[in-house]
This record gives C-alpha cells, structure tokens and sequence, in this order.
C-alpha cells in the first residue's frame, strides 16, 4: 500500500503488520494517546513505512464471524502525524483499506466492515471513505463501496 | 463564515484518533449491532451476481498472495486445486472454461490432474482471463512452490542423480 509525502507528493510503501508484545511495551504517550494495551483481546495491527520500523497508525479488529463482518474498534493516528505537522495523508485510509481486505479474505462477496465513530465525525467518515450510515450507531462498509476503498488504497 | 466552520471542522478532524472506543453499554451495543445487521443485509440482498463474482475473485487474489508470501508449499494451494476453485467462479463445466481460453479440453484435464504443467501460454491466458486481477506471476509463484516440495524433495531423483555429479564443491574448513 502506498501513502503520500505530503510536502514532496512523493509516495511511500507502507505496510500493515500485527502489533507485538514489544510494540505495545514501547509506545509514547507522547506519540500515542490511547492505552493500546487495554486492546490486548483484539487483534492491533500497526502501519509504518516499508523502509521504517516508526509506527505512523494503530487499529484494533473485533472479528464477528457469524455476522461476517469486521468492527474497527479503535483506529489512532501517531500524534506526530495529526493536524498541519503532519508529514504523510493516507494513514487512517490505509488502515481502514486493511480491514475491508481482511474481511474479503475471510467472507468474499458477504464482507462488512463497520466502526461507531464519534457522531461529530460522521460525515467525515462518509465523504472521505463512502462509508455508508445505518442510521444508529455504526457506519459501514459493504459491496462496491467497501472494494472501492480496497481500489483506492492500492490493495 | 462557512469557510471558518470547514476549516475549523478539518482542523478537529486531523487532530483526533479517527475512532474510539464505542463507550456503549452491553445493551445499548447489541441494539447498535443489530441495526446494523438489518442495514447489511438488505445492502447484502441488493448485490448483482457480476458482483459476488468479483468479490469472490478478489478473495482468490488475496489468498494466493497471502500463501505466496508464506512460502510453504500447502496442498491446498497447489496449481491445480486453485485453478478448479477459479473455474467454479464463473464455470459450470471445464469445457466452457477451456473453450474460453481456446486450450484443448484434453490438456486443461490433464493440468488439473496434475499430469502436466500449464504452458506459459496458460498462464498469460489465466491473466488475461482474469482481467488481469490475478498476475500471471502468481500463477508461477504457485507452480514454484509446489515444484519445490514435490520435484525437488523427490528422494528417489536425487538418489538417480548422484552418479552424474562429480568434483563437488567444498563445503568444509
């Protein structure tokens, strides 16, 4: 998958791995604000950059089997990379591109990803993913919307 | 005033983890979960059957490369077993599946049986077949593997081999 420099327009390979015991062990407050380790239960998986072991973003997946479908429980952005600083774009993207991959391997044409985010942020969610509201509490992800974001991302 | 409103707004988006924790009671989530699931399904029900093809094609793709990265030969995934799940995709009969790629129905049994490899041509065939969603490198990548574990592991090769091979190289201090 690939992220852009945003100051170059330069692309960069990233990748998405599992998050290690030592990965959680390391992480900054500084860098990241949530408790990752209270994630533990679920599987996190981190993004960084092909050539760079520095963690740009973090998610954690729910797997609910008989609804096929993937929750993205908590999806956070290095703080080093949020607001005007920020270095690349395409992080969250990338990540949430992750899942809906995940999902498909496991589920093919049933696949749904959904995450609750915070109602302020909806349409947000919306525009820059197509996520799609279900008019409670979830956003998701399904059919032409959900492989298009997996397009997008180069997955 | 707009204009203050978006920037602002963009502002708090880039600012913030993009989702939390729900912070739902058990209740409240499973109330929240079932909507949903009424929502997917009736998305679910409205998918065209050129569309479940994709998807499945799509699931295909990622787990061959999700075997070819682990690069351990797995029966499952070897050539033959994949191409027959390939087929069954879009294919009621071989015979359609051969005729489409204009190879001898004779020679597309005899690669599912595993009693001959698929020619190069096969191969672009099957990339081309596929709209090129599945590389013709991953079909090779698939061939490779099990030609390594089932070619190169053959005892009885070796053995056969040894007479031919003289002047070793050294593989001691």
């Amino acid at each position: 998958m690939k992220i852009l420099h945003i100051s170059t327009g330069e692309i960069f390979e990233a990748i998405v791995e599992n998050v290690e015991a030592e990965d959680l062990k390391k992480l900054k407050k500084a860098r990241f604000g949530f408790n990752w380790r209270l994630e533990k239960l679920s599987q996190i998986y981190k993004l960084r950059l092909v050539n760079d072991d520095e963690i740009l973003g973090l998610m954690s997946l729910d797997h609910f089997e008989s609804e096929k479908r993937i929750e993205i429980r908590l999806l956070e952005i290095c703080k080093t990379q949020r607001g005007e600083q920020r270095m690349y774009e395409g992080i969250a993207g990338s990540l949430i591109a992750f899942a809906c991959k995940e999902c498909v391997k496991f589920h093919g044409f049933w696949a749904c990803v959904s995450l609750i985010p915070k109602t302020r942020l909806r349409q947000h969610y919306i525009k820059k993913y197509g996520m799609l509201d279900d008019g409670g509490k979830h956003l998701y992800l399904v059919d032409r919307n959900l492989f298009k974001l997996i397009a997008d991302y180069n997955l | 005033m707009k204009t203050i409103n978006k920037i602002k707004q963009l502002k708090r988006e880039s600012e913030e983890p993009a989702v939390h924790r729900h912070g739902l009671s058990i209740d409240q989530k499973v109330k929240a979960d079932e909507q949903l699931m009424i929502a997917v399904r009736k998305r679910r029900s409205q998918m065209s059957e050129t569309q479940m093809q994709y998807a499945s094609l799509m699931q295909l793709r990622f787990l061959i490369e999700e075997y070819i990265k682990l690069d351990q030969y797995d029966e499952k995934w070897s050539f033959p077993n994949v191409l027959r799940t390939y087929i069954k995709l879009k294919y009621k009969s071989n015979k359609a599946f051969a005729k489409d790629l204009c190879l001898d129905e004779t020679e597309l049994s005899s690669v599912l049986n595993k009693r001959r490899s698929p020619s190069d041509k096969t191969i672009i065939r099957l990339e081309l077949h596929s709209n090129h969603v599945i590389p013709a490198t991953s079909w090779y990548r698939l061939l490779q593997l099990e030609k390594a574990q089932v070619f190169f592991n053959n005892k009885k090769i070796k053995q056969a081999e040894e007479k031919n091979v003289k002047n070793r190289m050294v593989v001691d201090f």
